[in-house]
């Protein structure tokens, strides 16, 4: 009895907290909205949606009930009553906020001077659009009831006998698909590759076709990040060197990029091919440049020297100094686009192609490096730099291969960048940038070449699909993080190798790498 | 035979503490010596200075003649030097197969073009046709320093070429040509050297895609025909000819089936083999073994010690060897070395070791020593 109140207890401090939290940066607002429009609900109000902010508090009261429920666990009755306590006890919380805030709002004390988010329309929508007590009591129970659907849910989830049935019937069923000579059979021939390869290339290139300009225009910043974000994986993923100024090369891609085909500040109007070409190889030579001096650098210090470059090469292209090379703050307009035969081949859809073509090239030869000489290279360092030396790897080779290699991608990236916006500035190619892609690594996988592209949807991708969050971005992205490196912390979509090296004990048969 | 690694006055300084002090050793080729002495003797800072790790002060090392001083790790290695750890240094989330391939490194020539393009073989053998093959990129060069001089008529553009530019193109043209010209005659010959008619289309297509970039030409059809003449090879054999040996070497050592699991997973005493296993992998003339046999029973020692015995009888590797396990020691050298703080105060064989009341000392301390010295006396 006792743990069943502390759990539950513990579950509503836990959300009683984080909804306050939503509720003292007006999350509730854009939160409710959002499912109002999916639930087709008419609002009554000109901000929130008051159907809608009751379905999201009762979402986090089935959460707070599962969480207690979590934390005692076994038996149906200890579910129950621990979810109705974390229920209780969040409900009693956020009533007594909302109590708090509607009776200081109707004192006419002005909230907004401490929360800029704290209205009294926000506070009203809090409030259901009632009373004060009303509204605390509408809160309280609430939360009490989908508290306790929520311990019963988590019970009916996770801990009815029924489910572990079931889940060992669908392994058996699907190891005996899996096994079934048809299946093998399919497997063994050499045809078969080509066959679900040829498949996925229809279905990659029928894309740009399927959705309008929005969609490909996103769907084109998805994929311009999971070329920068397959090159980092080299860098950081493969041979372990913390890359923190990653932008640099894809600025030097873009700027040279628009440098050599815009009319303004240099005039030289390269055909784009050529300095497609060129914005690579610039990339991949400025790679090798940063790469030298750095070379005796490990961990930490490799991070804080490439964070500095990436910023250097920022300030320089807004400098003063450089303004009548670089176009300074107003950046380079008018890049030129790609051209074929003569033809313009500069639509979002025709971009949309360039970029789902590179992203094919790219991975290929990321295969192929990664399950080469080169790439054990590579590994070996990652795992033991001074061991790996002392197993005759020229560590300096190796180091700046990864470097260029990773710069190249980038640059090839910034390249089609500028192209596709036909500008870009300074501000093109901030510290973001960087951020953004050594997440999408981190989050999609390390050293895994399909979680860079999971990470790039989930951290480029959902925020364009969830745009009226657009406020709340930073805050979903710690969140994601922080969830992340807590539960899975091998990635969405990690590596084999790395999979088996942090869930040890799930494996119960031999690992099947190499 | 002479000896396959010397060292004249060796020596080394940590700050104020001289962690080894003008040691003398001799390795005879195929001979098996062993470094004994107390904890802190300086064993490993010899073997950290032998294998580049740590710069000495002072002293020579000679492998086969040939000085090691200055050289890095990777060099030392690639000479013929292989090393394993004290506290086992694999790479652990490597599979034990991968750990070996690494051990092979030095012996394998793809580079990243090779890796991509699997059907390229490998560069070239001699300096005079890597300075060749590298001319053939010399154009794209010139083209690109002309192309920047000339046009970045800012007041940042460099004036390399002064107007010499014309000059450059045009030499840069006649590369080309000339490059592109050989090109073509190595390609022809490498499709004449069999009868396979595979090889005259893909030749057509080697030709065609080469039109990018001429003198990209002789550098395939070149490499192409080395290999034809069984000079080069590709990545894709070298990398199944390599996944061969390293699968030889593993059962060599008694890991049989272990190839695929993760080096941190398999068993302690594996692991210690699997490190041997990745050093020879570097097909070593010198191997040198640190302690070996720590951390094992008795039994698991002795079949250490068999097996280092067997490394030196069939392979014909020269072993040095830092042991603490006596029996080991006195039951497989040839020849013993004691170091105690830096400095070699006895060298000999296992008998004449044995009884060297300098040695004892050192390990037991002076007042021991003497008692043992009466004892002997006294019998």
């Amino acid at each position: 009895m006792n743990d069943t109140i502390r759990s539950g207890i513990r579950a509503g401090i836990v959300f009683g907290v984080v909804m306050i939290f939503l509720v003292l940066i007006g999350f509730t607002v854009p939160g409710s909205e959002i499912i109002g429009d999916l639930l087709g609900i008419e609002s009554e109000l000109r901000a929130g949606n008051i159907q809608g902010l009751m379905i999201f508090m009762g979402l986090m009261g089935l959460g707070a009930g599962a969480y207690a429920a979590k934390g005692t666990g076994a038996s149906v009755g200890k579910s129950l009553a621990s979810g109705l306590v974390g229920g209780i006890a969040t409900g009693l919380l956020v009533g007594a906020f909302a109590y708090l805030l509607g009776m200081l709002d109707a004192a006419d004390v002005d909230m907004r001077k401490y929360f800029a988010q704290l209205s009294s329309q926000n506070i009203s929508l809090f409030l259901y659009g009632r009373e004060p007590l009303l509204g605390a009591l509408i809160n309280l129970l609430l939360f009490t009831v989908s508290g306790f659907l929520g311990g019963l849910l988590y019970y009916v989830l996770a801990q009815a006998p029924w489910l572990k049935r079931a889940s060992a019937w669908i392994k058996a069923k699907r190891s005996r698909v899996t096994q079934s000579t048809f299946v093998q059979t399919i497997r063994q021939n050499p045809n078969a590759a080509f066959v679900t390869n040829g498949i996925l290339f229809l279905v990659l290139f029928s894309i740009p076709f399927l959705f309008g300009n929005y969609w490909n225009y996103t769907f084109g910043t998805v994929g311009i990040y999971v070329l920068m974000g397959l090159g980092l994986n080299i860098v950081v993923g493969f041979a372990g060197l913390l890359d923190l100024g990653y932008v640099a090369f894809f600025a030097i891609g873009a700027y040279t990029m628009g440098l050599l085909t815009a009319p303004d500040p240099l005039g030289i109007q390269l055909n784009f091919w050529f300095a497609l070409l060129m914005a690579i190889g610039m990339a991949g030579l400025t790679g090798v440049l940063l790469g030298i001096p750095v070379l005796r650098m490990r961990g930490d210090y490799l991070a804080i020297v490439t964070l500095g470059f990436g910023e250097i090469i920022r300030v320089l292209a807004k400098s003063d100094m450089l303004s009548s090379f670089t176009g300074g703050p107003q950046g380079v307009r008018d890049i030129a686009g790609p051209s074929i035969l003569g033809q313009p081949f500069i639509s979002e859809r025709d971009f949309l192609f360039m970029i789902i073509f590179a992203i094919l090239i790219l991975i290929f030869i990321t295969t192929r490096l990664q399950h080469s000489r080169v790439g054990r290279a590579w590994g070996a360092m990652r795992e033991d730099e001074t061991v790996a030396q002392a197993q005759g790897i020229s560590t300096l080779k190796s180091k700046l291969l990864a470097f260029a290699i990773g710069a190249a991608f980038a640059g090839l990236g910034g390249a089609l960048f500028a192209a596709r916006n036909q500008y870009t500035g300074p501000e093109d190619h901030s510290l973001m940038v960087s951020i953004n892609v050594l997440c999408l690594v981190i989050v999609g996988g390390m050293g895994s070449i399909p979680g860079v592209i999971a990470g790039a949807f989930v951290l480029k991708g959902l925020p364009e699909a969830l745009r009226q969050l657009e406020l709340y971005r930073l805050l979903a992205f710690g969140a994601l993080l922080v969830a992340m490196m807590i539960w899975r912390p091998e990635g969405i979509w990690p590596a084999p190798r790395r999979r088996m090296e942090m869930h040890e004990e799930d494996e119960a048969h031999p690992p099947e790498a190499l | 035979m002479g000896n396959a690694l010397e060292t004249r006055n060796l020596t080394k300084f940590f700050g104020g503490l001289t962690a080894v002090d003008h040691v003398d050793l001799d390795v005879p080729e195929g001979s098996i010596i062993s470094v004994i002495g107390p904890n802190g003797a300086g064993k490993t800072t010899v073997f950290n200075c032998l294998t580049g790790f740590y710069e000495p002060d002072e002293g020579e090392i000679l492998f086969k003649g040939q000085s090691l001083l200055g050289l890095s790790p990777d060099r030392i290695t690639s000479l013929g030097i292989s090393r394993t750890y004290q506290n086992i240094r694999l790479f652990p989330s490597m599979t034990a197969l991968e750990n070996i391939l690494v051990g092979m490194d030095p012996h394998l020539r793809s580079g990243p073009s090779e890796a991509i393009f699997r059907w390229l073989p490998h560069g070239p053998n001699t300096r005079k046709e890597s300075i060749i093959e590298f001319g053939a990129f010399l154009p794209l060069i010139l083209f690109i320093v002309a192309f920047i001089t000339n046009t970045f008529e800012t007041e940042y553009s460099p004036d390399i070429l002064g107007g010499n530019s014309l000059f450059v193109v045009g030499a840069a043209f006649l590369m080309i040509i000339g490059y592109w010209i050989f090109g073509v005659i190595n390609l022809i010959r490498w499709v004449r050297v069999s009868d396979d008619s595979r090889r005259i289309i893909k030749a057509l297509g080697i030709f065609i895609v080469c039109f990018l970039y001429p003198p990209l030409l002789y550098v395939v059809a070149t490499r192409l025909l080395s290999s034809a003449k069984g000079e080069a090879v590709t990545s894709k054999d070298e990398e199944k000819e390599a996944l061969r040996e390293a699968q030889h070497l593993l059962d060599f050592v008694g890991l049989q089936g272990m190839g695929d699991q993760l080096a941190h997973n398999i068993p302690y005493g594996a692991q210690r083999r699997l490190e041997i296993a990745r050093a020879l992998g570097n097909k070593p003339d010198l191997l040198l073994l640190d302690e070996p046999t720590a951390g094992m029973n008795p039994q698991e020692s002795a079949e250490m010690m068999h097996f280092i015995r067997r490394l030196r009888d069939e392979m014909g590797t020269t072993i040095l060897l830092i042991e603490h396990d006596m029996r080991v020691v006195m039951g497989i050298s040839e020849n013993i070395t004691v170091l105690d703080f830096g400095m070699k105060i006895a060298e000999g064989t296992p008998k004449e070791i044995q009884n060297n009341p300098r040695v004892i000392e050192a390990y037991l301390g002076r007042g021991a020593a003497s008692g043992l010295g009466e004892a002997t006396a006294a019998a």
